[in-house]
């Protein structure tokens, strides 16, 4: 319990610097007619919906591909005379699972660039 | 910074850009970017394969490192993708097509591996078309196999009503996963295009978003920030280590995706002719 506190203690300290921070200094007029404007990132605090959405995407991910890591590697420890077939059906069910995520995770990335 | 488009060196144009900051590029005639690749990658193919495949038609074994590599792919996709989905009896009509799709995905994978090109399977039509070929073929195929009216009796589902309340609830649950059955089978379609375009995509992506710290990382060092002096040399050693491990990746994911789009589309064939149901 103490620990979710200060886990959400931290996070909630981290979106407020990230705000304060991107504030971005106005363009100062010189006298001569120049206009300085320094470039500065510009995270929006409010891409919050696609950064949510990725970092949950990856939770799914690594909960599949841990699963299917284990079923892996119990079957091998079991019996080693089929490690191939199952490493062949490892590394495809691995990349079938991680298709999904990347199809989310692109997708927030084109949302959080579009919105 | 904000006006950086992430996307831009993946997706296609019609020039060739070496380097932007000396304002260095080819401008290219007729076609864009991504479709000189592929033209390139259907070229290499031909070149590649159609010896290899005269060599073995002729009944010689395959002498020779490079023309062992290329049949030890042509049988990988035979013995491991092909005549286990399919089945032995129909497995020799779609070789061809298996092959195809195999070669074709997989060289376009490579070609972004290579400096200045892209892979053109990271735009969505162009896995759009493969996922489009896979598509009319697997559901041709379970026509011809099947006949119209068995294979969309195919997707109904066979419920066993043995007592009252299934009896009533079972035409409601058939209706249900019919449309399910009809619906998935749109979505396996979209998923194959998207996932390959997806998987390419956010792989250059991140390789080029690595490599922009290094550019984020001097602008900031030369506008004066100190903390960024101190930084810069780590930052563009561990990006520049990081990019390299990444590539090594990239190319597994390459080969993989290839695999796995033939794998499924060999899948869905067979689901499509033999329905299990």
């Amino acid at each position: 319990m103490k620990s979710l506190l200060r886990g959400l203690i931290v996070a909630l300290v981290v979106l407020v610097g990230a705000g304060v921070s991107s504030a971005q200094p106005k363009a100062v007029e010189g006298g001569v007619g120049v206009a300085v404007t320094p470039e500065v990132t510009t995270f929006k605090p409010a891409n919050f919906g696609p950064g949510v959405g990725m970092g949950l995407s990856i939770v799914g991910l690594g909960l599949g591909l841990g699963l299917v890591g284990f079923a892996a590697l119990g079957g091998i420890a079991r019996q080693p005379e089929q490690a191939d077939t199952i490493r062949g059906l490892t590394i495809l069910l691995a990349a079938l699972v991680e298709g999904a995520a990347i199809i989310s995770l692109v997708l927030c990335l084109v949302a959080g660039l579009l919105g | 910074m904000a006006n950086i488009n992430p996307f831009e060196h993946v997706s296609d144009s019609d020039h060739i850009m070496l380097f932007e900051t000396l304002g260095v590029s080819f401008d290219l005639p007729f076609l864009t970017k991504f479709m000189w690749l592929e033209l390139l990658a259907a070229g290499v193919i031909l070149a590649i394969f159609i010896p290899v495949a005269r060599r073995v038609g002729n009944g010689d074994a395959p002498k020779g490192r490079f023309t062992n590599a290329c049949e030890f792919l042509l049988t990988f996709v035979r013995d491991q993708i092909a005549r286990p989905s399919i089945g032995e009896h129909d497995y020799v009509r779609f070789l061809p097509l298996l092959w195809t799709l195999f070669l074709f995905i997989l060289v376009n994978n490579l070609l972004g591996v290579l400096p200045f090109l892209g892979s053109p399977t990271a735009e969505l039509y162009f896995s759009g078309a493969m996922a489009l070929i896979a598509f009319v073929v697997i559901h041709a195929q379970g026509i011809i196999a099947n006949g119209t009216r068995g294979y969309i009796k195919s997707f109904i589902p066979h419920i066993e009503a043995n007592d009252t309340l299934t009896k009533i609830l079972a035409p409601i649950i058939t209706v249900v996963i019919f449309l399910i059955e009809i619906l998935s089978a749109l979505i396996r379609g979209v998923v194959l295009a998207v996932r390959l375009a997806a998987n390419m995509l956010a792989g250059h992506t991140v390789l080029f978003v690595l490599l922009l710290f290094i550019r984020l990382i001097g602008v900031a060092a030369n506008d004066g920030s100190d903390a960024a002096h101190l930084l810069f040399w780590p930052v563009a050693g561990a990006s520049i280590v990081v990019v390299t491990l990444l590539s090594v990746l990239e190319l597994f994911v390459a080969c993989l995706q290839a695999f796995v789009f033939t794998f499924l589309t060999a899948t869905f064939i067979g689901l499509a002719m033999h329905p299990e149901h």
